[in-house]
């Protein structure tokens, strides 16, 4: 047994002892990916958060931070030959472990140029591989088969530079490659939520904070 | 006619693949008409993704650029005209290289410049007179649109927004359902390629 999931099942009993449930429930499986290269990064407040609303309703947390463990984000041409075993590449091994596992997924990221992080992109790339994420069709046809579809919720928590204006401009191309795209691999009944926070450059401390209890209180509600 | 001075910014793991092909296509077809063409590989050059938390904490600051790397691609960037982004769509999107490539040479004081006052950005590409984007893609045209082309929208959108608005045009150039191509329509694909940057 990994121990990521021991002390998250121990964080869990915890939380749950001292904290009444606030609603009924099955406890679920979150897996949240971290996206910042300073820990102390606003972003990294809104994952501590996210993490901390989740335990607190009783469920298990898996926090994955891509750049606390260096994770290496570009495809490699031998990965890339060998498509349909990349799930048994041993660098990646516990990131495919971890997607099974979860039965929600919470994105914490800055948005940079439009989209995710080259990081996270790279993540997609490489851990929602064929086998793992999707199956091919069989010859001729073009659409693929997902293959998480025990995944019910998808949970995007992001913050932009400019404002929604400048952001609807440039199209959102981040928002609409998750929230349209991965979602479709996942469950029919996927939940996807985007959770953003709109100019950071011009915001101010109130801003901040308000937004990250925001996010404590609709992370909670899950 | 104008002659201008393009960069071709190339990312594929394999110097064998399709995208490859494409790539070397454009980069000659351009050469052919006189223009000047400078080539990024980003494979090839070991180019990282990852913006790193020094580059981060450097980003709002007067000098964002801390590497002789990136201080090339940033003066490439400064004096071409055209971009021509050659890439294969994954996951609807960039691959992680293209995309880092956008994070970490694209930064304030090379493709914008965050206003003192109001901290909001101003355009900085006014020299750039085109973009091109050259891409393939494992699902078809229809699938594109309903999930929604990421990458072209991270290029065409994204990037476009900071060059002059009436100035600058852009092209777009996609082969879909790639994996269920005849060989004739990836020839047919070349020859368009070919033609349309011969012409541009």
């Amino acid at each position: 047994m990994p121990t990521a999931v021991g002390d998250a099942t121990k964080r869990v009993r915890r939380a749950a002892d001292s904290i009444p449930r606030p609603r009924l429930g099955r406890p679920r499986r979150f897996l949240l990916v971290f996206v910042h290269p300073m820990p102390t990064s606003f972003v990294a407040a809104l994952a501590d958060a996210a993490e901390k609303a989740l335990l607190s309703s009783g469920h298990a947390v898996r926090r994955i931070d891509l750049y606390g463990e260096g994770f290496n984000p570009r495809l490699s041409v031998d990965e890339w030959r060998d498509r349909e075993n990349a799930a048994a590449w041993t660098e990646i091994t516990p990131h495919v472990e971890a997607l099974r596992w979860a039965d929600g997924l919470v994105f914490v990221y800055p948005t940079w140029f439009g989209s995710q992080p080259a990081m996270l992109k790279g993540w997609f790339d490489r851990v929602w591989a064929e086998g793992v994420a999707y199956r091919l069709p069989p010859a001729g046809r073009n659409n693929i088969t997902g293959l998480l579809r025990q995944i019910r919720s998808i949970d995007v928590i992001t913050t932009h530079g400019s404002g929604k204006v400048m952001n609807s401009v440039q199209g959102e191309p981040g928002k609409r490659l998750i929230l349209r795209g991965l979602r479709s691999l996942c469950s029919w009944k996927c939940r996807a939520r985007w959770h953003a926070f709109y100019g950071n450059d011009t915001a101010t401390h109130a801003d901040r904070t308000s937004f990250l209890d925001h996010i404590t209180a609709v992370m909670g509600r899950l | 006619m104008d002659l201008l001075r393009y960069l071709v910014v190339f990312s594929h793991p394999s110097s064998e693949s399709f995208s490859a092909t494409l790539c070397r296509t454009a980069v000659s077809a351009l050469e052919s008409s006189g223009h000047q063409v400078d080539v990024i590989d980003l494979y090839a050059e070991d180019f990282e993704p990852a913006m790193t938390a020094a580059e981060r904490e450097a980003y709002e600051s007067p000098a964002p650029i801390i590497s002789a790397q990136i201080e090339r691609y940033a003066d490439l960037v400064r004096r071409a005209e055209g971009i021509v982004f050659v890439y294969p769509t994954w996951w609807w999107g960039l691959p992680a290289a293209m995309k880092g490539w956008l994070d970490r040479v694209l930064v304030p004081g090379v493709s914008f410049v965050l206003d003192p006052h109001t901290n909001k950005v101003k355009p900085g590409l006014t020299q750039l007179r085109r973009i091109v984007g050259i891409s393939t893609y494992g699902s078809s045209k229809w699938a594109m649109l309903a999930f929604n082309d990421a990458g072209r929208r991270n290029v065409m959108r994204c990037v476009r927004v900071l060059a002059p608005p009436l100035r600058c045009r852009a092209t777009w150039l996609g082969l879909y359902a790639l994996d269920s191509s005849t060989e004739q329509q990836r020839v047919d694909f070349i020859e368009k390629v070919r033609t349309t940057m011969a012409a541009l």
